[in-house]
């Protein structure tokens, strides 16, 4: 009786097996990826005379982080001057972060050309590509009041030198025709330091026409990483300070401002882990960002002399008073969102 | 009359180390004062805040009006009945072998000239009754498949009478009037399937007995997930809209981590109403299905009880009476020892722990019948053996139910009340990343009068819920919070019976919760046609308005949790609801073929479902979503003893969709619509019983088409170059997975044979083994679970899983 239940035990499972693969087929894979993309490129050329090398770093999507080989892609990264036709061909170079994050990054030394567009394509040995273009920004004028100098970029570092700018007066950087997102930093030396602090969120339309801009003081800036030695204005410490600890009397304005294809405003739903890939509808057949910029970087020189307050002021000898706290302590690297590198 | 009101207050009272004050009718307001629960409520909850409480305070008042019209319209009803010119039958339908009430036993009486005069059915206490009946003399016939036939001849007068009736077992009856269900068989009704114990036996199952979760398997409409995680979704519906009710009470998630099992086993389970929609306003509270389980009374008769060993489990019976004929008790546990012996046995390790206990105390005297019921279970374990993260879940159950029919009562009233608790948590086993709670304490009351020639079905119910919550501070939509809700429910429900063609069942609920400003209106009509008057062909259809003020979320994109985040329906936006359709057809052949057919639609808004976010990682921001599930099914059993064969084939449709701004989906334009995990098209389902000599073989095959999933788009290092204040060399970037599109591809079909063989050895006349072997997964397909984004693992369900388990029995 076993022998026979048994028996027909194999025949239904048999049956029953032949059925399900008859009804929905013997194909048992799944697939994890989509294969919508292929890579994914984050770059951003720069207009910036002289940059040493345009970067792109590449990644392909269907590679888990830490399976990224060391080896380089089998992928063939172009730049691609829409215009003209021109092409060059970036190489390939890794950078290991920790043990096992390896990245690939293409780098080419080509200059590119202001309002130009040009076309990315990462292609890989199969024929799948991934492909990004971007528009390279105009070029601009920058000036710095009140000196009314309007150096003509894209350029090296220009420099407005004036005895009569101290660091109580209130200087405005002016870029002309520029676009939303701006990014700018004042720099300068102190106590052997180079300092940068932060201006972009200062950056908005100026007063009476559609320049875009910011105001500062190198007092209010230097305050921002030495508070506490120059509360009042009043005070004899303020006579030479906060100027007198500069190294030099040259300040250094950084902006930035980019091509039209930048970013928008990040969107809400990415909980603030990084940024929405849905948002990179630029890039076809992958994910990432590719976009342009011009930096550069104007510079103004001040004197570190004595501020003259008026005659009522009296104030005791300079060797009487005290000096900042980044001064007595040069290892302070970030105060205020000030950075600072040691130079 | 004395009715359980004061009773309650008295309760309350003492809770608060106060004298028993009373606080019935009749009390000076005073005095009244003293005692107001409300007050004793606010002293007994400290952490309530004034807000929530401005909130209590009516509904508490609301909720003691509408159980004192309620009862009231009892005392009322009473007193009319004293002065009745026509007699009311009433009592008890018992097993006379163990004393157990009786479900579904036919209760007819017919004229002395043999025409019938008055028909009913048991109810899951086994009581009955017959009203406005004519004085005279009848012939009063009872009857129940498997049991002797009572008969006997009755004079009736004005009044009301009560005979209880213990049925002896015996050769089986074939009735001429079937009333109701029939020991056994499954019934189905506009999206209603009652099942019995024996049904649950049929499902192959790696353990001495049936179980409800395997049971539950073999509808079609009824998805799972995979075969872990004790996920079940009903025709569209998810676990979270599904209101498991056992003995009365609510349990939140009483299935087990391993898919087969469930707290509700072949030897705990009564009967399970299991409504895949349509239900009445009797069910309230819940949008998509209710399974209302109702457990064994323990043997009033004698000792007796069973334990059993197979590599899923272990497990216990004993049950006995505590006084003959009058009380019972009932206590069987179950704990699994899978993750003790898979190595040694299967050669890998299934990481998954559960037990359940489950008590039941009860009553049955000439007045009332009574239970007091406990169920504890917990679960623990991986989906994923290879992903750190742990899973627990626990209920915790305890409270008791009372049909009270005395002669003071013209119609029986039922009260029960009882505490309910769940807990979940997920993370690593030592530490858990977050959890979350839901308690409640609940007291309701019902009862039944005639009205206006039908049947009215008065009930309310009182809910108390603290919400509770912990997902620790990397997930930023939620984090820690208690949030208490009351909830005060009613419903109206009338049948008319026209003739013995047509049965119609209008009814209407309302819920109003603490945390909402308008009470809810959910009306709902079912209706069965007869043509040929009897049971043996029917038109069933089911239509109604739902809705929940609660909700439960889980981040479904992530197949290896399952834990789930409970709170209230928000102040502000709609709560959730749906509309029910069903039409059916059944007919039954022969007296051995039952063929059905059904159509349903259900429309769901408001449903919270995760926003979408490219980025895969645990998200607890939910947003309303509208959805859409509709479908067919058919069912044909056979059930010529020894042979039982059950063939369902089921088509369904589930759709959802959102505004894209809201749902954030990686998708193009306004609304988005997608389909849902559980989108499973095609389901067939064959579960096979043959019976020969002391042997039983039960099959069930499974085959479903694919399940939705979520393909990965890619694994990337995001770089931000908005600022370009960090040069890139310098950074790694952010390691993300991306999802692509939500749910664009489907997962392979599934099929699934499990087979088992049991024997039955009579040692003694008291003793008996039970063997059984079996396998699931017999030819060891390679089911898909999913797909493991942050271990790269394809994770498949159970491989083919051989078995042997013994059983001994003492009867």
């Amino acid at each position: 009786m076993s022998f026979v239940l048994m028996r027909h035990i194999r025949v239904s499972a048999i049956v029953l097996l032949v059925a399900g693969c008859a009804v929905g087929g013997c194909q048992n894979a799944i697939e994890p990826y989509s294969h919508r993309g292929v890579y994914s490129v984050y770059g951003a050329l720069s207009l910036t005379q002289g940059h040493l090398r345009q970067f792109v770093r590449v990644k392909p999507l269907d590679q888990p982080i830490s399976s990224v080989p060391r080896d380089p892609l089998s992928a063939t990264v172009t730049l691609e001057n829409v215009s003209t036709g021109e092409r060059h061909t970036l190489v390939d170079s890794v950078i290991v972060f920790g043990d096992e994050t390896v990245t690939h990054n293409f780098t080419t030394l080509v200059d590119v050309e202001p309002r130009t567009e040009y076309r990315l394509t990462v292609q890989r040995s199969d024929g799948a590509a991934t492909q990004a273009t971007t528009v390279t920004p105009t070029t601009t004028e920058a000036s710095i009041d009140p000196s009314g100098f309007t150096p003509a970029p894209p350029t090296d570092t220009v420099t407005v030198d004036s005895d009569s700018l101290h660091c109580l007066d209130r200087f405005t950087v002016r870029i002309r025709d520029a676009k939303f997102p701006l990014a700018a930093s004042v720099g300068l030396t102190y106590n052997g330091q180079k300092i940068w602090v932060p201006q972009t969120h200062k950056i908005g339309e100026l007063p009476g026409d559609a320049d875009k801009g910011f105001e500062f003081t190198p007092r209010r800036i230097i305050k921002r990483f030495a508070e506490g030695d120059f509360d009042d204005i009043r005070t004899c410490r303020y006579r030479e300070h906060p100027c007198r600890n500069m190294d030099t009397g040259r300040i250094e304005i950084a902006y930035t401002y980019v091509g039209p294809q930048w970013y928008g405003e990040r969107p809400e739903h990415t909980d603030s882990v990084g940024f929405d890939p849905s948002q990179t509808a630029q890039v076809a057949g992958g994910l990432g960002f590719f976009g342009s910029y011009f930096r550069d970087t104007l510079a103004v020189a001040i004197s570190r002399g004595v501020v003259d307050l008026g005659p009522d002021v009296k104030c005791p000898p300079l060797s009487e008073r005290s000096v900042s706290t980044a001064a007595r302590n040069p290892e302070s690297t970030r105060q205020n969102g000030a950075t600072i590198h040691p130079q | 009359m004395r009715i359980l009101l004061p009773t309650n207050l008295e309760l309350v009272c003492r809770l608060q180390g106060q004298e028993a004050l009373p606080c019935a009718f009749g009390v000076p307001p005073a005095l009244r004062k003293t005692c107001d629960p409300l007050e004793l409520l606010d002293d007994y909850i400290p952490n309530a805040t004034a807000h929530h409480m401005r909130f209590i305070r009516p509904l508490w008042r609301i909720g003691l009006l509408v159980l004192l019209v309620s009862l009231g319209g009892a005392a009322h009803l009473s007193q009319v009945a004293r002065g009745q010119t026509t007699a009311t039958l009433r009592g008890i339908v018992t097993a006379s072998d163990d004393g157990t009430a009786l479900q579904g036993a036919n209760v007819v009486l017919f004229t002395m000239a043999d025409s019938m005069a008055q028909a009913t059915a048991t109810n899951v206490d086994g009581y009955y009754q017959l009203e406005d009946v004519p004085p005279g003399r009848y012939r009063f016939r009872v009857s129940f498949i498997g049991f002797e036939t009572h008969q006997d001849t009755l004079t009736l007068t004005p009044g009301t009478r009560r005979v209880n009736v213990p049925l002896a077992p015996g050769a089986q009856t074939l009735e001429e009037v079937r009333v109701e269900a029939e020991r056994g068989a499954a019934q189905r009704n506009a999206g209603l399937q009652t099942v019995s114990a024996a049904d649950l036996g049929r499902i192959p199952t790696p353990g001495p007995s049936g179980d409800l979760a395997a049971y539950l398997q073999t509808l079609p409409g009824v998805v799972s997930t995979g075969d872990r995680g004790g996920q079940l979704y009903i025709r569209g519906g998810t676990p979270s809209q599904n209101l498991v009710l056992v003995d009365g009470m609510p349990i939140i998630k009483p299935f087990h981590i391993s898919g087969l099992y469930s707290a509700f086993s072949e030897e705990v389970v009564k009967s399970a109403d299991i409504y895949a929609g349509g239900f009445s306003a009797e069910y309230m509270g819940r949008l998509s299905s209710v399974i209302d389980i109702t457990l064994r009374q323990g043997n009033m008769k004698q000792t007796v009880g069973s334990a059993s060993v197979s590599p899923f489990l272990v497990s216990a019976r004993l049950e006995g009476p505590v006084k003959e004929d009058t009380t019972s008790f009932l206590g069987v546990v179950r704990h699994s020892v899978i993750e003790n012996v898979s190595e040694s046995i299967y050669g890998r390790r299934v990481p998954l722990t559960f037990y359940d206990l489950t008590g039941r105390y009860s009553l049955q005297k000439e007045n009332a019948s009574c239970s007091l019921t406990g169920i504890r279970t917990h679960d623990e374990g991986q989906i994923n053996a290879e992903r750190n993260t742990v899973l627990t879940w626990s209920n915790t159950v305890l409270g008791g139910r009372c049909l009270i029919f005395g002669e003071s009562l013209d119609h029986a009233l039922e009260v029960s009340g009882g505490y309910t608790r769940f807990e979940n948590a997920a993370g690593t086993e030592a530490a858990p990343e977050r959890s979350a709670s839901v308690q409640k304490g609940h007291f309701s009351a019902g009862r039944e009068q005639d009205f206006l020639g039908g049947t009215l079905d008065l009930g309310a119910q009182f809910m108390y819920t603290k919400y509770g919550y912990d997902l620790g501070e990397k997930f930023t939509a939620l984090r820690t919070a208690d949030t208490y809700t009351t909830v005060l429910m009613g419903h109206a429900a009338m049948t008319w019976d026209v003739g013995d063609y047509l049965t119609l069942e209008p009814s209407i609920g309302s819920q109003l919760s603490s945390k909402r400003q308008t009470p809810t209106i959910e009306p709902r009509f079912r209706m069965s046609y007869r043509p040929d008057g009897t049971g043996r062909q029917e038109i069933s259809l089911a239509v109604g308005k739902y809705n929940q003020v609660a909700e439960g979320i889980t981040d479904e994109r992530d197949a290896g949790t399952v834990f789930t985040v409970w709170v209230p329906s928000s102040r502000t936006e709609p709560s959730l609801r749906a509309l029910h359709g069903i039409l059916g057809y059944q007919q039954q052949i022969g007296s051995s073929v039952e063929v059905s057919i059904e159509g349903y639609g259900k429309t769901m808004s408001n449903i919270p479902v995760p926003r979408w976010t490219p980025v895969a990682r645990l998200n607890t921001r939910t947003t309303p979503a509208d959805g859409l599930s509709y479908g067919a099914d058919i069912r044909v059993s056979v059930d010529t003893d020894p042979f039982y064969l059950f063939l369902g084939y089921g088509w369904s449709k589930v759709t959802y969709e959102a505004a894209q701004e809201d749902l954030g989906a990686w998708l193009q334009g306004e609304i988005v619509e997608y389909t849902p995990p559980h989108d499973r098209r095609h389901q067939l389902n064959l579960v096979g019983s043959y019976e020969f000599g002391n042997f039983t073989a039960n099959l069930n095959w499974q085959l479903g088409s694919g399940r939705p999933y979520t393909q990965v788009y890619g694994f990337d290092l995001s770089l931000d170059l908005v600022t370009l204040e960090e040069f890139p060399s310098r950074d790694p970037g952010t390691a993300l997975t991306l999802f692509d599109e939500p749910y664009g591809a489907r997962l392979p079909t599934y099929h699934r044979l499990d087979l088992s063989l049991s024997h039955s050895l009579d040692l003694s006349s008291s003793l008996s083994l039970i063997t059984k072997v079996g396998a699931i997964n017999v030819y060891d397909r390679q089911n898909v679970f999913y797909y493991d984004v942050n271990t790269l693992d394809r994770v498949n369900q159970t491989p083919v899983l051989p078995y042997a388990s013994v059983r001994v029995r003492l009867d």
